[in-house]
């Protein structure tokens, strides 16, 4: 029975070419989009699944309100005293160990510079984790002070096929290093960032700062602690312990209170709610969710394809349908046939499917979240036999979405109806169903096209935004140590060179550092960011003085005791005009006293993405990190080979770290994040209106073919070529302006709601909507007209003849 | 074999009612050859569905060798025709994908008969039918005449009890429409019982009896000359 079921399928495919063709296509394209994101989070859902016992696995994180916030977020990290209570208070517990973050330095060996991003672990960090080495004790490696133990890649990269045992790596500000240990090569993805592990016995009172190890409050922000549980003992139940502990020993404050502490599967830490302070890079289940959701609509026009094209096609179906019941089939039976036969399309799909997928794959692990958190994918067809269980079940469940209904459509007709002839069945070809479908799809394509062309907008408004300061032709130098007064005297001294000013972070570019701002008689103090300038950057970078004076060395308490502020932190200080401001004290962190000495127009200081915030600007050379190198325009690399010339004078062993300016405001992670959801938006978007095409193509078609007869008469009738194409447009038409009724309204509320995130946005007006629903009508219109005008060419008779 | 009483089927819309059958009382005796004959819309096929168990009538009582199954649910109705009917129809409605071959096999699959008895029983339908040396083409690439004894291989290949046959030679020629005549007679000769609806007298001197249906009674039933030894005899 199978076997006739296939040989129909196939028999079928090979006669509606067309058809075929055209759900095969639309099929194949949304299923790479599915395939390749369904590949993406299957590997982001392996994380840490390796581990010995790691069903036993968990990790403990915080909900918690931090200093620098106003409420209660999760975090990864837990209390330092926690992992000690765990130990000897608590049952249930086989063993603990805690990590902690901020042992990432630059190493710099032999002529050779790489950034290395680790953590400090206790000394059974092997023992708890499954991770191997190649090299070094495991038992011994994280024992003493100053070891580390690196991975393959760290050691091939500084020591190539030397034993890097016991060898010294010398870390900026951290010192130096004795490698202990080399870790195996990393097969498994983990969320712990391997470059290199040190000892917390590193760890001294000093490099603590004010993290005290016994402290309930601040230290809770720099410590991971892991447990491992006894068998038989639940999450739930330490979870239930939990609440106790932090009565017992936690001492909230002001800023910081610990709400609870919760328990999360080591294997659960990867693609879960987000958490702030992740060690390492760990991606929130909120991008799968979208991206899942986008591939999902998408994988839905398709499978509305596959349906309204199958239920449009039972009129010539039903006769075998009729046939197939009259000689005894079952409806159970033609319900599996037409699921056969969906499955083969699917199938034919899924190998386009992968020739696509094959294409989009360097696509994809080319955007800038990818390769950031090196993440890329790949189709191990040899190696991975867990990947023919995803294609086939995925293709399974298509099979089933997109043919189940079609399936019990046809399989419902009735036999005596059927064997009647077509005439009787005209009447119930799903007309309802297709005419639903047929919206769904224009809507949906109105609503994608209408946000795309926002998306596209946006992003060039925010490419060409004005920050309120001049970033062209400034050239951006990371100083990394070097002085910046004597950067400057050289830097200055170069004819290609303009002007020079200093600062602690890049304004725009999304580096900053927060503070609280107050003054006297306020209840709570603001949030505001500090930026530590010399007193060269207002006038370099072009920053307004609306009152008072730039920062001078005339001036002794300016390095101490002064401030600049911007119009926003002057109106949330509430200090009045910027003339009035002047003279006025404030404090900074609660702490520091200082005179405001200027004012300055508002710039824009955070990522474009967000408002303008409160700003105080602050003489502290001790921060000058970057040089604004202002360079005459049109002299690029005659300045760039006098920084480099100047750079080497200094002898350090860093290379020079430079950026364009207008490039780093272009390559915020904000910017750059946006660049990949633009990108990943709009090819979901180009398919899933290509796709509807497709479908509108097909129906347009068939539409024409079921009419030739009323076509022919109505020409032998009188009627003109015009008439009759509007005649079979006419419905069209009618669907369209439904799907518009319903887009343009949900198109308006979607795309608001994302552009409200967006404090420096377009106007999303008429203007967009209207190009939007124009852009769609002409491919509407174009596609079924195509078919219509064709089919009002026909000569009567021929149609006659043909009917 | 077939007894119905007081049949009645009636088509609603949400407008209109139109009675198709109305009281129909009839029998029909195993190994009998019967034409139903009418104007247009006199209600044949619609008789022709429900004595083929493709519809339900609306009212009245069907019993079929004995069973009563007027008020059979689709799927009983699917069950009771399988091996029971075989229909052979005006538009032959044959599947275009399927070969002859495959063609005459289906009600063999739905049965669940094995592939040696499927292919010993179709290759002798398909000789019975004389349309053996087209086994391996479409419908499509046959002429009308040998459309319709590939369709009445199928209707006799699962050696069904009853033969319901709509208008078998409406759309043939008058030399392939005798041919097929001439085959339902010999399968009537060799046991089988069946009902045919005909507007042509020629076809209908065929059968053993002739019912005339008008505006969805009958009207009149006619005996023809006995032609075959085993023949029921018509009442006196």
């Amino acid at each position: 029975m199978l076997k006739n079921y296939v040989k129909i399928a196939l028999r079928n495919v090979q006669r509606y070419k067309g058809f075929s063709l055209i759900n095969v296509i639309g099929l194949a394209l949304s299923m790479a989009v599915c395939l390749l994101i369904i590949l993406f989070i299957r590997d982001q859902k392996s994380y840490d699944n390796f581990h010995t016992d790691g069903d036993r696995m968990y990790r403990i994180y915080a909900d918690y309100k931090a200093p620098s916030n106003r409420d209660n977020r999760l975090y990864a990290y837990s209390p330092v005293p926690l992992a000690e209570i765990l130990r000897t208070e608590t049952p249930g517990i086989e063993s603990v160990i805690q990590i902690r973050q901020g042992f990432t330095a630059n190493v710099n060996h032999r002529g050779n510079s790489l950034r290395l991003y680790g953590f400090y672990a206790e000394p059974s960090f092997f023992d708890f984790f499954s991770f191997d080495l190649t090299r070094g004790n495991a038992r011994t490696a994280l024992t003493t002070p100053n070891s580390v133990v690196i991975s393959t890649e760290t050691a091939t990269r500084f020591f190539g096929e030397a034993d890097p045992l016991g060898q010294v790596l010398t870390l900026d500000e951290q010192g130096d290093f004795t490698i202990t240990g080399v870790l195996a090569p990393q097969t498994h993805p983990t969320h712990l960032p391997l470059d290199a592990i040190t000892s917390m016995a590193t760890l001294t009172p000093a490099s603590q700062t004010h993290a005290n190890q016994a402290d309930w409050t601040w230290g809770i922000a720099h410590n991971y602690t892991y447990v491992l549980l006894e068998e038989g003992a639940t999450p739930e139940m330490l979870e239930a312990r939990l609440p106790g502990i932090i009565k017992q020993h936690f001492k909230p404050l002001e800023h910081s209170v610990l709400h609870t502490l919760r328990v999360q599967a080591i294997s659960d830490i990867n693609l879960a709610t987000f958490k702030g302070n992740e060690l390492g890079l760990v991606l929130p289940n909120f991008v799968a969710y979208f991206l899942l959701g986008l591939a999902s609509v998408l994988m839905l026009v398709a499978c509305f394809n596959y349906m309204n094209l199958t239920v449009a096609r039972a009129l010539k179906r039903a006769r075998e349908v009729g046939v197939r019941k009259v000689v005894g089939a079952r409806r159970s039976q033609i319900v599996f046939q037409f699921l056969v036969e969906t499955l083969l399309v699917t199938f034919l799909s899924l190998a386009l499917a992968l020739v696509l997928l094959e294409w989009l794959l360097p696509a994809f692990n080319s955007l800038w979240l990818i390769s950031f958190s090196k993440t890329a994918i790949s189709v191990d067809f040899a190696g991975d036999a867990g990947l023919y269980l995803v294609l086939f079940g995925f293709t399974g469940f298509i099979a089933l979405a997109a043919g189940l209904y079609p399936a019990f459509y046809l399989s419902r007709f009735q036999p005596a109806t059927v064997v009647k002839g077509q005439s009787a069945l005209r009447r119930r070809s799903g007309l309802t169903i297709r005419r639903g479908l047929t919206v769904t799809q224009l809507a949906l394509s109105l609503i994608f096209m209408i946000s795309t062309m926002l998306l596209y907008r946006q992003s060039a408004f925010m490419l060409k935004a004005d920050y309120g300061f001049e970033a062209e032709h400034v050239i951006n130098v990371n100083l990394q140590g070097v002085p910046y007064d004597v950067f400057r005297t050289a830097a200055v001294a170069s004819p290609s060179v303009a002007a020079v000013s200093a600062t602690s972070y890049l304004p725009g570019s999304g580096t900053r550092e927060g503070i609280w701002l107050g003054r006297e008689g306020m209840d709570k103090p603001i949030k505001g960011y500090e930026y530590a300038i010399d007193e060269h950057l207002i006038d370099n970078l072009g920053l307004t003085l609306l009152a008072g004076r730039n920062f001078s060395m005339d001036f002794s308490t300016d390095e101490d005791r002064a401030v600049i502020l911007n119009e926003t932190a002057l109106r949330d200080l509430d200090l009045g005009a910027p003339r009035e401001a002047i003279g006025r004290t404030i404090t900074v962190d609660d702490q520091t006293e200082a005179e405001v000495i200027g004012v300055v127009a508002d710039f824009q200081s955070n990522v474009i993405v967000l408002d303008v915030s409160p700003v105080a600007l602050t003489y502290t050379p001790d921060h000058f990190f970057y040089a604004n190198v202002r360079i005459h325009p049109g002299d690029s690399e005659r300045a760039l080979a006098d920084l480099e010339a100047i750079w080497k004078t200094f002898n350090r062993p860093q290379s020079l770290d430079w950026g364009l300016y207008t490039v780093q405001l272009r390559n915020s992670p904000e910017m750059l994040i946006f660049g990949d959801f633009l990108r990943i938006i709009g090819l979901i978007a180009g398919l899933a209106i290509f796709i509807a095409c497709l479908g509108l193509l097909a129906m347009a078609t068939y539409s024409a073919q079921i009419r030739t007869k009323e076509v022919g008469i109505r020409k032998v009738m009188g009627a003109g070529v015009w008439n009759v194409t509007l005649l079979l447009s006419r419905e069209f038409m009618a669907l369209l302006l439904v799907a518009v009724v319903l887009a343009v309204p949900l198109a308006w509320l979607l795309n608001n709601a994302w552009l409200e995130q967006f404090a420096n946005r377009i106007d999303f007006g008429a203007g967009t909507l209207a190009a939007g629903v124009a852009a769609v009508a002409v491919l509407a219109l174009v596609t079924t007209c195509s078919q219509t005008i064709r089919a009002a060419l026909v000569n009567p008779v021929e149609s006659l003849r043909y009917e | 074999m077939i007894k119905t009483g007081n049949l009645k089927k009636v088509y609603r819309t949400d407008e209109v009612e139109t009675t198709a059958l109305n009281n129909v009382n009839l029998e029909i005796e195993a190994g009998e050859f019967v034409s139903v004959m009418g104007p247009s819309g006199c209600g044949k096929s619609t008789l022709l569905n429900i004595l083929g168990l493709l519809d339900n009538p609306s009212d009245g009582t069907y019993e079929f060798n004995g069973n009563e199954v007027a008020k059979l649910s689709e799927r009983q109705r699917a069950q009771f025709r399988k091996g029971n009917i075989g229909f052979v129809f005006q538009s032959f409605n044959l599947i275009d994908e399927l070969t002859v071959y495959e063609n005459v096999e289906l009600p063999l699959l739905y049965l669940g008969t094995s592939t040696a008895e499927r292919k010993e029983r179709v290759e002798a339908a398909l000789e019975r039918t004389s349309i053996i040396h087209r086994k391996d083409h479409f419908p499509q690439q046959l002429s009308g005449g040998q459309q319709q004894r590939v369709a009445v291989a199928r209707a006799v290949v699962a050696s069904p009890k009853l033969i319901l046959a709509d208008e078998p030679t409406g759309n043939l020629d008058s030399t392939n429409g005798e041919e097929v005549m001439k085959l339902l007679t010999e399968l009537n000769e060799a046991g089988t019982t069946i009902v045919m609806v005909t507007h042509s007298p020629a076809d209908a001197e065929y059968s053993h009896r002739i019912i005339h249906l008008f505006d969805g009674h009958v009207v009149t039933e006619n005996y023809m000359a006995k032609k075959y030894a085993h023949t029921p005899q018509a009442p006196d």
